[in-house]
């Protein structure tokens, strides 16, 4: 029984991710010295905690299993740069109010997706994938002459520049959402109702679990946190520019696949989905580093998510 | 003479005996009737001949010559085919493609000629083409048809395969009286041809108007055949149950308070038809007969996960009028599948979280407060006899007894008024299934009110107080006093 605990816990992906990324980082600084320097970690980071941010959306709507999975995500962290640099439009005053609108409309594109895959019964990735299409519309026409906003200073600060002589506050941001997420799966009834539905629907229906209550909730609060961090990718870059979010779509899913979530629902957490997430960060610049382009990474990307697949749907078989 | 012949056949699965040393033989040109309680062996007998189970002992003889029969293809190429009781159809394909599913016609090596399969199949949809329903078409996917059309399918693609032998373990189970008019029609027909049929129904006037003989199994035995023109039905039941058995009507002690805890009138819903019931306090009702004639689906209806179509429930004086499990649950009403898998277990996850989702609800929390709540599980695990190591422990490691005791605790921990069984011992050990009954009799003395169905009989006569039997969705006895014994109930549960 011991011997069965330690080697689940040899193979338990949270394990695995670690061990990735350490041995990532002595490879980057093989490769390029000073690649594992402190100011390139925290750089490293910062990017990744958008990832993250994204990600935790992207983890719940998983969760909460039949073939939950937003792919809306980026074009919803394009869309909300734009609004969020258009409200503030580089005044530190006018930071809450933007935050506010585009938490809202995050939350408002996300309850469309919500409503339709829960009660239309489409199917998420047809339905997110539409509106996905949608938004990218959307940003062509809104951006036909008008100029996007942008950033205000203290949001730029918060997201690059270290916050009273610590980390970024970016990252701080970020340590306190995965607390509050890892508290909300484990402790809240709210959580533990997510991997109800997500192992045994019916079992949930008939313990009373508004089942789809909790389900459109989960696409709502996918589109917040994807307008929060098209908030946070504002501050980084200083103005918002199309279709910035495109790129976070297939690797908001591998991080949280990496992480131990499994495609079906009802299995998972997001400690591993942040890690996950830093994992793809890292891997991503050793790439740049050694000059693979674009679509190379592109390609290697697409090709973790297949080999992961195939790899825990093995494990899966074993397991049974 | 005789076509096929089976000798002493016997087969094991784990500890339980499906077969012991059965011998059996089928002419030319017959309808030969299986009959048996659930359990008895026929479906085993019927896998055997056709090669998708092997037997541990045993030959089976094909016009006096010994074949080895291995899998289904050995069994198809001797001239056999089956009707599976489960059904062998691919949900996602079509009515046609079902019903030539082993030999689709090909044209260029390997297209499939659909012109040709239309023109054969059309002839197999002719023959049920009144009787079917108007939404049944050879084009239909599978997953779109009702019980008794897919059943219509799996005959179709039996009748396809034009084999001299043909096996039909319970074809009838779901079909309305003109469909099976029909298919007898179709099954003489047969016979006048030279086929040799073996037939399983649990309905008496459907085994007499077409059967030639009857061979009964008890208890992984054959008991006898007989040409069916020299027995009645009442030597049949008895040859059933076992002279022995005949008088079983063990009491239990109830100390009933006589106010009626659920009632229910001219309740109408799927599978089930205008039925009136009334449940005292501390009482236990069993509802009987053979399966699938509405028993779980007025359970369902009750609890509401199916909606009824007409009909009042009353919960002691107050009428329930939209069902919902939600709105059960707040009347104290609790509904234990035996279908654990389906609708019970959150696998993967923790015996916590499988426990409490009732407990959570019922007093609105928000906040899980493991610590505190934990004992409150230990304590009804504990009562049932529960053998797990933590309870942070997955569901899915322990064995199905067990699984089964969480999902009963996660009801218990909220001192339920009406208990809802449904086949709750299914699949499990006779030790858990022991616990589960004193704890059931437990339960109905401190004056819970409870609704057991069950599969097994005897548990029924056992351990219910009164027993309304079920047949073709309608109450169409009441078992109570000295007339609760297996007799009755058989005779109840096979007439019609
Ligand atoms: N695949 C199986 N695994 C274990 N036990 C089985 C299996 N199939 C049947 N049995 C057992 O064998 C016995 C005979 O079952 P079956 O032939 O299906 O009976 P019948 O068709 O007469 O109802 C029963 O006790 C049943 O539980
Ligand atoms: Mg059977």
């Amino acid at each position: 029984m011991k011997i069965l605990f330690k080697n689940e816990n040899l193979f338990n992906p949270i394990t695995v991710a670690i061990t990735l990324i350490i041995i990532l980082f002595f490879l980057g600084n093989f490769i390029s010295p000073g690649f594992a320097s402190p100011n390139q970690i925290i750089s490293l980071l910062i990017v990744a905690s958008l990832l993250g941010i994204i990600s935790a959306g992207q983890n719940l709507v998983i969760l909460g299993g039949r073939e939950g999975i937003d792919l809306s995500v980026g074009g919803v962290v394009s869309i909300a740069a734009v609004v969020a640099g258009n409200v503030m439009d580089g005044s530190n005053a006018a930071i809450l109010p933007a935050v506010a609108v585009t938490l809202f409309v995050g939350g408002f594109i996300g309850l469309i997706n919500g409503i339709g895959v829960t009660f239309i019964k489409i199917p998420p990735l047809v339905m997110t994938l539409g509106m996905l299409g949608v938004l990218q519309g959307l940003l062509v026409v809104v951006r036909n002459g008008v100029p996007s906003g942008n950033a205000a200073p203290f949001l730029v600060h918060f997201a690059t520049k270290p916050l009273l002589n610590t980390f970024p506050g970016i990252l701080w941001l970020w340590l306190i959402l995965t607390l509050f997420l890892v508290f909300l799966l484990k402790h809240t009834v709210y959580g533990l109702r997510i991997y109800a539905i997500g192992t045994n629907e019916r079992a949930a229906k008939m313990t009373a679990v508004p089942v789809e209550l909790i389900r459109v909730s989960l696409f709502v609060l996918s589109g917040m946190f994807a307008a929060l961090a098209g908030i946070c990718l504002l501050g980084y870059s200083g103005s918002s520019f199309a279709n910035v979010g495109e790129q976070y779509i297939l690797p908001s899913i591998i991080a949280v696949v990496f992480g131990g979530t499994s495609l079906a629902g009802g299995k998972g957490g997001y400690v591993g989905t942040a890690l996950g997430a830093i994992l793809l960060i890292v891997l991503q610049s050793i790439l740049i580093t050694i000059r693979i382009d674009e679509s190379g990474r592109q390609m290697i990307f697409g090709a973790t998510l297949l080999l992961l697949m195939i790899f825990y749907g093995r494990g899966k078989m074993l397991r049974s | 003479m005789s076509l096929l012949e089976v000798k002493n056949i016997s087969k094991k699965y784990g500890a339980t005996i499906a077969l012991n040393n059965c011998n059996i033989s089928i002419n030319e040109s017959e309808i030969h009737v299986l009959i048996g309680s659930n359990g008895s062996g026929k479906s085993t007998l019927c896998k055997i001949i056709s090669g998708s189970v092997q037997a541990d002992e045993g030959e089976i003889f094909i016009k006096n010559k010994k074949k080895i029969i291995k899998n289904p293809i050995d069994s198809k190429n001797l001239g056999i085919s089956t009707f599976y009781q489960e059904l062998s159809i691919a949900n996602h394909a079509s009515v046609e493609d079902n019903v030539f599913m082993s030999n689709l016609p090909s044209k260029y090596f390997f297209l499939i000629d659909r012109k040709k399969l239309r023109n054969s199949a059309l002839k197999f949809y002719n023959l049920f083409k009144n009787v079917a329903g108007e939404d049944f078409s050879l084009s239909t996917p599978v997953i779109q048809l009702r019980e008794d059309q897919r059943q219509i399918v799996e005959i179709m693609k039996v009748l396809a395969s034009n084999t001299k032998i043909m096996i039909f373990d319970e074809p009838t189970s779901a079909l309305d009286k003109s469909q099976v008019e029909c298919f007898f029609k179709i099954l003489k027909n047969l016979k006048k041809q030279g086929h040799s049929i073996i037939f399983i129904s649990h309905r008496m006037n459907e085994i007499f108007e077409v059967g030639d003989k009857i061979t009964i199994l008890r208890d992984a035995e054959v008991i006898s055949t007989n040409k069916l023109s020299d027995v009645d039905q009442d030597t049949i039941i008895k040859r059933m149950i076992g002279e022995k058995n005949l008088i079983l009507n063990l009491k239990r002690k109830s100390n009933q308070i006589k106010t009626p805890a659920l009632t229910i009138r001219n309740l109408c819903g799927k599978n089930f038809d205008n039925i009136s019931l009334e449940i005292l306090k501390g009482e236990i009702i069993g509802i009987g007969g053979l399966h699938g004639q509405g028993q779980s689906s007025l359970l369902r209806s009750i609890f509401g996960i199916l909606p009824k179509k007409s009909g009042n429930i009353f919960i002691e004086n107050k009428i329930l009028n939209k069902t919902s499990p939600r709105k059960s649950i707040n009347y104290g009403l609790s509904y234990i599948s035996g279908d654990r898998k389906r609708d019970g277990i959150f696998p993967g996850r923790s015996i916590f979280e499988n426990i409490f989702p009732i407990h959570f609800y019922k007093n609105k929390k928000i906040f899980t407060n493991r610590n505190g709540i934990q004992p409150l599980a230990n304590n009804t695990l504990d009562l049932l006899k529960t053998v797990y190591s933590s309870i942070n422990q997955e569901i899915t490691n322990l064995s199905g007894g067990n699984q089964q005791k969480i999902i009963i605790a996660r009801w218990l921990i909220n001192s339920p008024l009406i208990l809802l069984l449904d086949d709750p011992a299914k699949g499990i050990d006779l030790s858990a299934k022991a616990d589960l009954y004193s704890l059931i009799n437990q339960l109905a003395e401190k004056g819970v009110s409870i609704i057991l169905y069950s599969s097994d009989d005897e548990e029924l006569l056992t351990y219910s107080d009164r027993i309304f039997v079920f047949n073709n969705g309608k109450i169409t006895k009441l078992l109570e006093g000295s007339e609760k014994n297996k007799y009755n109930l058989y005779e109840a549960s096979y007439d019609n």
